[in-house]
């Protein structure tokens, strides 16, 4: 082989292989456990938000509640809702609402608790 | 691409593959020389292109081939492909007076080269891409791409004979 138009010629006598037909399938299917992923987050949302309204009606929530959280734990507990939601925009909304449901559970749960009791809201 | 793309995530994965799938898994196969690998990083590319909110997304051949080579250059400093099994690199055309033996011989030579040299002899002689246009592509000088084609084929010469 002398000059570099017969090793073309040679390579040319050839290509790369070409994908194998399950990796279109393993793409498109990626795809679709995304978008549904979306509904079940939604609707978790939704039946939180439907818990925390009902805790709103019944519960005896008409004082200010403090519930001390440390901030990286907060963090931390964002960043693991934001990840199981997926990426991007979105699942860090989704995930600071979810977040802020939770706060307010919280709150309504120790609204609960007796006035004065140990480790108790102020 | 002409058209705008579908905003259902799955026609938009299915259309964008089946217009630019095979030649992005073909150029991510001969940078990686590893089937695998290859297919990891063209689903790795499709998912984050899948993952904006907006799902409108007009991509073109340029910027997928672009975010391929961004993904394979990471995979290649995130793990060693050399020991693996990398599967078959090429198939013979069809009708070409070609031999199994040939074309085993001429994975090996370019299995024997660099990433880079491989992806320049990809675009190159597989793609029909000048290499102007491959230096445009990569960010590189068209005196290196040249260069690095150059010694790609006598590395390539020197293996093959």
């Amino acid at each position: 082989m002398n000059d570099d138009h017969d090793l073309e010629t040679l390579l040319r006598r050839y290509q790369p292989v070409g994908p194998p037909p399950a990796l279109r399938t393993r793409i498109v299917d990626s795809a679709v456990d995304r978008r549904r992923a979306w509904p079940w987050a939604v609707a978790a949302a939704a039946l939180l938000a439907a818990t925390v309204g009902l805790h709103m009606g019944t519960s005896r929530l008409g004082r200010q509640v403090h519930f001390p959280e440390r901030v990286d734990e907060r963090i931390a507990a964002l960043v693991e809702l934001e990840q199981s939601f997926g990426e991007g925009e979105e699942a860090r909304e989704l995930a600071a609402r979810v977040m802020r449901e939770r706060d307010l559970i919280g709150v309504l749960e120790a609204a609960r608790l007796p006035v004065g009791a140990s480790g108790g809201p102020r | 691409m002409p058209d705008r793309p579908p905003d259902d995530p799955t026609l938009l994965a299915g259309r964008l593959y089946d217009t630019y799938g095979a030649s992005l898994y073909r150029y991510a196969l001969m940078l990686l020389a590893n089937a695998p690998a290859a297919e990891d990083a063209v689903q790795q590319v499709f998912a984050s292109l899948l993952k904006g909110s907006t799902m409108a997304i007009e991509k073109d051949a340029h910027y997928l081939r672009r975010a391929v080579r961004n993904e394979c250059y990471s995979t290649l400093r995130r793990q060693s492909l050399r020991d693996a099994h990398g599967g078959e690199l090429l198939e013979a055309i069809a009708g070409a007076d070609t031999r199994p033996e040939e074309r085993l011989a001429i994975e090996d030579a370019l299995r024997s080269l660099s990433p880079d040299q491989r992806e320049v002899v990809h675009l190159h002689v597989y793609e029909g891409m000048t290499f102007q246009e491959i230096a445009d592509a990569s960010g590189e000088s068209i005196n290196t791409i040249a260069s690095r084609y150059r010694y790609a084929l006598a590395k390539l010469k020197q293996t093959l004979t």
